[in-house]
């Protein structure tokens, strides 16, 4: 299987100081993640808003470095490499943004924002009509700027300019989260068939599970910065196994919102929401294990064998 | 361009108006060796202190003449230096009248104006000063110097604090803390004191071309310090823009996301600001010329046309079409802040 990117025990946390710069506050963003991505097989990463997921999105191309861990592009350590010796990997792999309406420069032509997005030295304007085609959009969209266009049109372009470097990889954060259900509907179609044509790999980050299980092969679960679970479609959506995946599964079955009693605890991060905590769980944090045929959890729940 | 002319003409009539006014401001001074009926340093030494000259139609006898005409002026009271006009003979308004050879900036050289009368007579549109220099021409003239050092100083500071302010804010860390200091340095001076002070590093019997170079150069230095302090803020802000992560995303050049993606995002203050500034230009080079510091005469600035009125009250009584000059400055302020304003709306892509 060929890998094109993988990122391991990647650790990011952000210093979030008050006025005065007295108080900090350390708000743990990713802690220890470690994900694979394989060509052709499409990644989903999945968690509730503040789990980590566009942190983890911008770790995977380097525009927001790891404090500790690597990001290897085909078996190679990149995450020491400056901006400047990271060009080859930004035309391989690159980046669909949640909000179409930030994402593009409000002071740039369609056609000036795709005409950086292609690496090529000489840009004839078929090129960028192409990537517009290609994306469903009319060709003499390029002389438009960004606030006369419509939110999914806006995503549509901000779809054109990852696609147009011939990426191999595109990692797409929430690529419809700011959109409505038609439009998301569309937008979907988009990528699905671009990914068919063009043999693109995703790595498609929501908060939407349905979302993943028609789009991906592989899950991730992340819950406040840890992969609290990783497995196929069929393992994550049959026989899901970390207490939170459940949760996502059927979010009305919520039995304990987090609570404050727990906060102090250094153990399991889902603590405070599990319903099955033990004992084990306020000491110490569970690590990534596999416990089917490539079905990781990390949760002491199926770790009692070992324990007893 | 032209329809950037177009949509600032449907944006804010007045400021098109104005766009125009300053261009005619700027081209007259430029060509002030043909347009100007005398040499800055004419002097009649028989007129000083002259009212504007009156311009007729009608000769003493009632007879109309098609081409205009002045008449020669002989001082009534050489106290009060008022003047009357000699009957006795009429001086034809003549175009493209032959005179001195002038050379138009150091290149071509010209022995026509576009107007003048015979001697002994003067025709002064807005009077002569006290050496009995005619005041219009040194208005032309002295356009010339205050309009060019508010451009090029303008350039040079404008050019400086964006690139302070935005490699400070788009690096940071060390590079930020050493250029910003750097800038609080020069800030924490009042801009007139340092303004005196770096003048008076020099000596002060400099060529009018040193003198020149070195009020740009000291207006500029003193003027980017704010604006590289402003945009470097308002960068630091720009760059965490997901457009400016997205353009990171695609691998292109520092100076490229600076240029195309941040810059253009500051305009919206960075296009008033400099407008706005452009007055203060003006005005320093008037300061330093009402202290003597500035272009010394006899070569002419509005500066200091202004500040041989100034600190003479018999003079602002007796000859207030000296203060023209400074209704000169006044009129091309406003001009530039009415341009300035409408300039920053109409370069937003979000009002076309």
């Amino acid at each position: 299987m060929e890998e094109i990117l993988r990122c391991e025990k990647i650790s990011k946390v952000f210093v979030v100081k008050d006025f005065l710069g007295i108080n900090r506050r350390k708000v743990t963003a990713l802690n220890n993640v470690s994900i694979r991505v394989n060509k052709g097989i499409d990644l989903g990463v999945v968690g509730e808003s503040g789990s980590g997921k566009t942190t983890l999105a911008k770790v995977l191309l380097l525009l927001v470095r790891p404090d500790s861990g690597s990001v290897y592009y085909r078996n190679n350590d990149i995450t020491g490499l400056g901006d400047s010796k990271l060009v080859f990997f930004r035309n391989k792999v690159r980046i669909i943004f949640q909000n179409p309406y930030k994402s593009l420069n409000p002071r740039s032509t369609i056609e000036k924002t795709l005409r950086e997005a292609i690496p090529s030295r000489r840009v004839n304007p078929e090129m960028i009509e192409t990537a517009l085609t290609q994306t469903g959009l009319p060709s003499d969209y390029k002389n438009r700027y960004p606030h006369q266009m419509s939110g999914g049109e806006r995503q549509r372009v901000a779809i054109a300019r990852a696609i147009a470097g011939n990426p191999e990889c595109v990692v797409a954060d929430e690529p419809t989260g700011n959109l409505d259900a038609t439009t998301e509907v569309n937008i979907l179609k988009l990528l699905d068939g671009l990914r068919k044509n063009l043999g693109l790999t995703f790595v498609f980050i929501t908060h939407n599970l349905k979302i993943v299980v028609d789009f991906c092969e592989r899950i991730v679960v992340m819950y406040q910065g840890n992969i609290v679970e990783e497995g196929s479609v069929e393992q994550i959506l049959k026989s899901p196994l970390h207490p939170y995946t459940k949760i996502l599964w059927n979010p009305s079955s919520i039995t304990s919102i987090r609570e404050e009693k727990y906060k102090d605890f250094d153990g399991c991060v889902f603590l405070a929401r599990c319903p099955y905590r033990k004992k084990i769980c306020f000491e110490h944090h569970p690590v990534l294990k596999e416990k089917e045929k490539k079905h990781l959890v990390s949760c002491f729940l199926y770790e009692q064998e070992k324990m007893v | 361009m032209r329809r950037l002319l177009q949509r600032l003409k449907n944006h804010s009539r007045p400021a098109y108006f104005s766009l125009w006014f300053l261009l005619v401001f700027y081209f007259v001074s430029f060509f002030a060796d043909i347009l100007a009926p005398y040499h800055f340093d004419q002097q009649f030494r028989n007129k000083p202190y002259h009212p504007p000259t009156k311009i007729h139609f009608f000769d003493s006898g009632g007879n109309f003449h098609i081409r205009p005409f002045v008449y020669n002026t002989v001082i009534d009271d050489p106290v009060f230096k008022t003047y009357k006009q000699d009957y006795s003979k009429i001086y034809p308004l003549k175009f493209f009248v032959s005179g001195k050879e002038r050379r138009i900036f150091f290149f071509f050289k010209t022995k026509r104006y576009l107007f003048g009368v015979d001697q002994p007579a003067g025709i002064f549109l807005f009077g002569t000063d006290n050496y009995g220099r005619d005041i219009f021409s040194r208005l032309l003239y002295g356009g010339r110097i205050s309009l060019s050092i508010s451009l090029i100083g303008v350039f040079i500071s404008f050019s400086l604090g964006m690139i302070t302010g935005g490699i400070a804010g788009y690096f940071g860390g060390i590079i930020d803390q050493i250029l910003m200091r750097l800038v609080e340095i020069l800030m924490v001076f009042p801009s007139f004191y340092l303004m005196l002070s770096l003048r008076a590093m020099f000596p002060l019997n400099l060529s009018s071309i040193q003198v020149y170079l070195l009020i740009v150069m000291i207006l500029s230095l003193i003027g980017w310090a704010g604006l590289a302090r402003i945009i470097r803020g308002m960068v630091l802000s720009i760059k965490e823009e997901d457009y400016v992560l997205a353009a990171r995303s695609l691998g292109l050049p520092h100076w490229k996301i600076l240029l195309f993606h941040i810059f253009p995002n500051t305009f919206s203050y960075s296009i008033t600001a400099i407008t706005i500034s452009v007055p203060g230009y003006i005005i320093g080079e008037a300061a330093l010329s009402l202290l003597g510091l500035g272009i010394q005469e006899p070569y002419p600035s509005w500066g200091n046309i202004l500040s041989s009125t100034i600190g003479n009250l018999r003079v602002l009584g007796d000859a207030p079409w000296l203060l023209l000059a400074g209704i000169f400055i006044f009129v091309v302020l406003i001009n530039f802040n009415l341009l300035g304003d409408a300039l920053r709306n109409v370069l937003d892509p979000k009002n076309w």
